[in-house]
């Protein structure tokens, strides 16, 4: 059984409960004032009656019963033709009647005072009013039909019928209405979270309401958006390191596929000496490629479990120790190096910081044309920057930049010995720093690498 | 003799490629990335087509329509070695689809196949006075028929789709014997003595020391 069918039923069964006995309460009351307007118009016909009779004997002196007797006779005469019917009784001895005979325990004439009672006799309804009249010898008994009253209450009856009935069904559709209407926030409720179920993390509710539905519906978008978010993150996660196998296959594969079909084909084929020239050097190139990558993943691997031993390093010492290290580089290119020095030192692994400067500086130098210059200058508060005049960076690729084997310029970076692993291995070292790579470049213009390193 | 398109963008195995292709007496024309596609397609007639799928700009996958439009026979290279992406290959028209690294004869037979395939093959082997018929299985020297058994032109045939390349024993035997061949390598030294009698091809058909036999054209 639904939620809204079991509410249904519950509203319905309470509120046919309710309304059947408020108005069956009802029917009853008015019933019974109509009952007692009756009443009265029995004991006030009584009172007239008596009223009369009093009179007329009263114009007797020393009256007999023979003299009550024809004056009743008349004025009961004059009554019938209303529907009411006269009895007579001396001391419990009926002198006279003009209503049926029937038998019953007539409690009515023991009273002393007027009384009245309800009779139905040949399916039709009676008030009975008795009283005593002249010093209680004598008994008036007025019988008055009453059948209005029970026509009344069926009437009363019918109409409370088919108005429960209408009311009912106009209540059951407007329930069902209304009921559908507010459990449908439910239903789509239940709509979302089966497509999230099915895997399709972007979705979320459109309820508006601020009531309880309303909140619950927030909190499950929160929900939906938070699973959202993880599972986005995941698969982020997972495509870059997909991607990294990728590429690192790629890379690892081209030179072995080089090596070995050169070495095949110098084994096995008639080859030119122009040819077998050609082969040694891509021979040679090829293993330098490996010994290199080798060499950059393993820096990788050793950078993602080493701690690093921090001390001061002075930045003057660093940039001689670099120009020094890269001068073949350098005058291959004529080009110049110009260091500005405000922060003397700078906190770092020393080994570390030379091998992330000199990768640096090695990008700066393919970057820049034959006689740029390079600028080295540190900053306070603890800032290293390296910029150099030469190619830049297009802007949107500056994000992707540090992920391990992305390249700018594919072709153009491998002919220069590159293979893409460089500045993922610097932002390790700034990130094991506790550091942060601030790459800014325009094409053509400028790039700069700015080092910010962390004071304490 | 046909003209094969080689679109790779690392030089190494470019050159790679094409050295050994134009050994065994095909054409080349090498391309390192896709930028100038259309243009070599409308101004050469192509025959087959090998190409790298990780290519800088347009991956592989996405100009191989372009080059199956011209009805050319495309070999995929690459260094993906999983099934989904062979099967997207084969299901966007490639031929064929050979990984990294991969050796010269394994690329030279599956240009072959493919080639033969499409009978854009050699027909008719010349060298000097020899011509090899290879569609009707006849050799002539001297325009008179040589009459040769099944297994001396079946090692003759596999030789000259492998020319200037050394073939070892055991390779000749795995190609014209089968995998199950349980017999010695002399029997291949044997055919060959035979061969090169019939033919006169003791300056051609020449023995590669320790290891088995080329057949050198220039």
């Amino acid at each position: 059984m639904r939620f809204w069918h079991k509410t249904y039923l519950c509203i319905l069964i309470i509120f046919l409960i309710a309304f059947d006995t408020g108005a069956y309460l009802l029917m009853q009351k008015a019933y019974d004032i109509n009952e007692k307007s009756n009443t009265k118009s029995g004991i006030s016909e009584f009172l007239a009656v008596s009223q009369i009779t009093k009179i007329s004997l009263s114009t007797y002196e020393n009256h007999s019963d023979k003299d009550v007797l024809p004056l009743l006779k008349s004025i009961a005469e004059n009554y019938r033709q209303q529907d009411i019917y006269m009895e007579f009784y001396e001391d419990n001895t009926m002198l006279f009647s003009n209503f049926l005979e029937f038998s019953d325990d007539r409690k009515e004439l023991k009273s002393d005072n007027i009384s009245t009672v309800y009779r139905t006799i040949n399916n039709k309804f009676y008030l009975f009013t008795s009283g005593k009249l002249e010093n209680n010898r004598y008994t008036l008994v007025i019988i008055r039909n009453s059948d209005f009253l029970i026509k009344y209450y069926n009437e009363l009856l019918q109409y409370f019928i088919i108005i429960s009935i209408i009311i009912s069904i106009i209540l059951s559709v407007l329930l069902v209405l209304a009921l559908l209407k507010l459990t449908r926030p439910f239903h789509k409720l239940n709509l979302v979270a089966n497509e999230i179920a099915d895997g399709n993390y972007n979705m979320f509710v459109e309820i508006n309401s601020n009531d309880e539905i309303g909140e619950f519906a927030k909190t499950f978008n929160k929900m939906a958006n938070a699973i959202a978010h993880h599972v986005d993150e995941l698969k982020l996660s997972n495509e870059q390191k997909e991607r990294f196998s990728n590429n690192l296959t790629h890379e690892l594969k081209t030179p072995i596929a080089t090596i070995k079909g050169y070495s095949e084909l110098l084994c096995k084929a008639n080859v030119t000496e122009e040819e077998k020239i050609k082969a040694y050097n891509y021979i040679y190139e090829h293993s330098l490629r490996l010994q290199n990558l080798t060499q950059k993943l393993m820096d990788l691997i050793y950078l993602q479990k080493e701690t690093i031993s921090i001390q001061e390093i002075s930045v003057n010492y660093l940039f001689d120790e670099i120009i020094k290290l890269l001068d073949k580089n350098l005058k291959s290119k004529n080009i110049n190096i110009e260091i500005n020095i405000s922060e003397d030192t700078i906190l770092g692994d020393e080994i570390l910081i030379q091998s992330l400067l000199i990768n640096l500086v090695e990008n700066a130098i393919k970057a820049s044309h034959n006689g740029a210059k390079i600028v080295l200058c540190s900053r306070k508060p603890a800032i290293i920057e390296i910029t150099d005049f030469g190619v830049g960076i297009p802007e949107n690729e500056i994000k992707k930049i540090t992920e391990e084997f992305y390249r700018v310029d594919k072709s153009r970076s491998r002919e220069s010995g590159g293979i893409g692993l460089g500045l993922s291995i610097c932002k390790q070292i700034m990130d094991l720093h506790g550091g942060n790579m601030n790459i800014t470049s325009s094409v053509d213009k400028f790039t700069t690498i700015k080092l910010v390193f962390t004071t304490i | 003799m046909a003209r094969i398109l080689i679109i790779e963008d690392e030089h190494a195995l470019n050159d790679l490629i094409a050295m050994s292709v134009k050994m065994t007496g095909h054409e080349v024309i090498q391309m390192f990335n896709s930028s100038e596609l259309s243009e070599v397609l409308l101004n050469n007639k192509i025959d087959l087509a090998i190409l790298d799928v990780m290519l800088p700009g347009k991956s592989g996958f996405e100009i191989v329509t372009d080059i199956t439009k011209y009805e050319i026979p495309v070999i995929f290279l690459t260094a993906k070695d999983n099934v989904a992406d062979k099967v997207h290959g084969l299901n966007l028209g490639a031929e064929d689809y050979i990984t990294k690294p991969f050796e010269t004869i394994e690329l030279l037979a599956r240009i072959n196949v493919v080639l033969r395939r499409r009978n854009k093959n050699t027909k008719i082997f010349i060298l000097e006075n020899l011509k090899v018929y290879l569609d009707e299985r006849k050799v002539t020297l001297n325009d008179k028929i040589v009459e040769l058994t099944i297994k001396e032109f079946d090692i003759l045939e596999l030789f000259i789709n492998n020319k200037n390349i050394a073939l070892s024993r055991e390779h000749v035997i795995k190609s014209i014997w089968g995998y199950d061949f349980m017999g010695e390598t002399r029997s291949v030294d044997v055919h060959i003595q035979k061969i090169r009698k019939k033919l006169l091809l003791e300056n051609h058909l020449k023995t590669v020391y320790k290891f088995g036999y080329r057949l050198e054209v220039h």
